[in-house]
């Protein structure tokens, strides 16, 4: 089935609304995070790093899962955004750090944050990001009573945890340099460093929000899980394409040495001498994998179907997703939030 | 996992396919929805056999996948169940956990005092208006874990724990250019309130004469501790001392009274 005949047996939006719903909930939401990042006199070496990666663009799929299953569940688009807004400045919080853990060079097509400003301002702008993302989000619940607002600290903590935990395991692996690793492993790592924090936590919140506390937030777990493993798994692809996307390195996950589905079955597939000449590569720092031992992995993992099986593990993956939809938001009333919501399936393999 | 093996391909480049050609699944079995749709004609029979073997391999993934997602979620219910039956102590968690906690509280101290601040008046808002049962005798306060605050010889375990903290009141004027607030905390409200359950009579003038200020009204503010109180006087309203009794919704007992005072 392709991801058009899927949007339809789903009644999900087509690609062309999904690019509209993103702009408009990306734009409100921008209106928000000028508010509360320029709240301040601006401070010597902090705001200007704060503002940066926001005004780099990006898809604003968090956001806009907020939003979607706030208005979805019943909720205003005033209150949903200052929580999309708290959503995103904790996401740019994250990546400056995510960006300093990785030794990233780029981020959105321009140098880093940290290669602008070396490692210790970045960190202190990572760290006021976090913080300052919890301003937009107790304006967002202070309507809401103090049962609601407990309800959303208890998943923004789980949603922390989580998320903490699947850094470490992805850091962790990559600096003891673990090999034996399995499929479980790997959904696991990216239950946590992926889809708690974007694609579980915003569709929480929205749900919570526009609920007014009263629809069960454990309902979304599962179809936030499938959709972010299958949207963690094309972008590991898309990594190893011609076409990476933007701002990204061809091939730059393999010099990194990242854990992904394709190098977990690579190694179980291949031969003893290949898998000690992988290991050897794994065991090096990243500046010494020469691009020729790339090469090799890469063709390797063509030759041994790991690509494939990868390709065929996201759209199952997707299709999950599209089964627990009708499980998490079957019962809602049709509407544009829910078309929008169950496009999301589709629209991991068709996002530009 | 099931691993198969294929032709070699060219080295170092893996073209995107067509956006979501082929790939989306079926809905009624994520397993199945793997599957070939319908194998070729002119497909052959060991070509068959490949496609059944990756077949079995995505299956077994997704139900790998459903096993991952089902721990995680049980785990998490211990954990709730935990927290919520107040049985959760910190030296229970593993000691890595631990350790992030400590290092997660000294890394907010170091952090600006505003944002701080606004941490703790979060969890101080939440904790006035929902009080967990039993957890404040078990677990030692946010501001006294140590090694962060020393615990007072005085405060000693079997101390009975003091009773809450009077609720601190702002007063905030409207079109009164010269006013004095004499209130500056009030009893806290019995059950949980939001602001605007907490309301005022109008307030009296000292001594009965004149017309009373009815527009008060009470709301919460982020950027200052407790309680803020708008009072709006009528252009024109008479200088002296103001009163009126504060309730709280559904609370017979009165919090206290607000006293403000119109200057020359």
């Amino acid at each position: 089935m392709t991801a058009a005949a899927l949007a339809d047996v789903l009644d999900a939006a087509p690609p062309s609304a999904m690019a509209d719903t993103m702009a408009t909930y990306g734009r409100a939401t921008r209106v928000q995070l000028d508010h509360y990042l320029g709240a301040q006199p601006p401070a010597p070496y902090l705001d200007d790093l704060l503002a940066d990666y926001p005004s780099r663009g990006g898809k604003m799929l968090r956001p806009s899962i907020c939003i979607a299953n706030a208005r979805a569940f019943g909720g205003e688009l005033e209150t949903a955004v200052r929580c999309a807004a708290a959503i995103e400045i904790l996401h740019n919080g994250l990546l400056i750090h995510d960006d300093i853990q990785d030794g990233s060079e780029l981020r959105r097509g321009r140098p880093t944050l940290h290669a602008l400003h070396g490692a210790p301002l970045a960190i202190n702008a990572g760290d006021a990001m976090m913080f300052t993302a919890l301003r937009p989000l107790i304006d967002a619940l202070r309507p809401l009573g103090g049962e609601t607002a407990a309800q959303v600290l208890d998943i923004s903590m789980n949603m922390a945890r989580e998320t903490a935990e699947g850094q470490a395991l992805e850091l962790g692996w990559r600096d003891r340099n673990i090999t034996e690793l399995t499929e479980a492993d790997y959904f696991r790592m990216a239950l946590k460093k992926t889809a708690w924090m974007g694609m579980i936590w915003p569709a929480q919140l929205g749900l919570v929000l526009g609920s007014g506390g009263r629809a069960d937030p454990q309902s979304v777990v599962r179809f936030g899980y499938f959709l972010g493993v299958a949207f963690q798994i094309e972008d590991d692809l898309r990594n190893l394409s011609v076409d990476p996307g933007y701002g990204k390195e061809m091939n730059g996950d393999l010099f990194e040495a990242k854990r992904t589905l394709m190098l977990i079955h690579v190694r179980q597939a291949c031969s003893d001498a290949e898998r000690a000449r992988l290991d050897a590569f794994l065991g090096l720092p990243r500046e010494a994998r020469s691009p020729d031992e790339v090469l090799w992995l890469v063709a390797m993992m063509q030759r041994l179907g790991s690509i494939d099986h990868a390709r065929e593990v996201a759209a199952a993956m997707a299709g999950a997703a599209a089964h627990e939809f009708d499980r998490a938001y079957g019962a809602l009333a049709p509407s544009a939030d829910r078309s929008f919501i169950a496009g999301l399936v589709p629209w991991i393999f068709a996002r530009p | 996992m099931t691993i198969r093996k294929g032709k070699a391909g060219d080295a170092g480049r893996v073209r995107r396919p067509e956006a979501g050609a082929g790939r989306a699944p079926n809905r009624a079995s994520a397993a199945a929805a793997a599957k070939p749709a319908k194998a070729t004609a002119a497909a052959s029979k060991a070509k068959a056999s490949k496609e059944a073997n990756v077949s079995d391999a995505v299956a077994h993934a997704v139900k790998v996948g459903y096993d991952v997602i089902a721990e995680n979620i049980r785990q998490g219910r211990e954990a709730a169940e935990r927290f919520r039956q107040g049985e959760y102590r910190l030296r229970d968690a593993p000691g890595d956990l631990e350790v992030a906690s400590h290092r997660l509280l000294r890394l907010a101290r170091e952090l600006s005092t505003t944002t701080f601040d606004v941490c703790e008046r979060l969890l101080k808002e939440l904790g006035d208006q929902r009080a967990p049962p039993d957890r404040t005798t078990e677990v030692p306060r946010f501001r006294d874990s140590a090694p962060f605050a020393t615990v007072k010889p005085s405060q000693s375990a079997s101390a009975a724990p003091p009773g809450p903290a009077p609720l601190k009141v702002t007063v905030r004027f409207e079109g009164a250019p010269k006013a004095i607030s004499h209130t500056d905390a009030l009893t806290r409200p019995r059950l949980p309130t939001a602001a605007s359950g907490v309301t005022s009579a109008p307030l009296a003038p000292s001594g009965g004469r004149g017309a009373p200020i009815t527009d008060v009204r009470f709301e919460l503010d982020a950027s200052v501790d407790g309680i803020v109180a708008i009072v709006s006087p009528p252009k024109g309203q008479a200088t002296g001392v103001y009163s009126g009794i504060v309730h709280a919704k559904g609370d017979p007992l009165p919090l206290g009274v607000l006293t403000i005072e119109l200057l020359k």
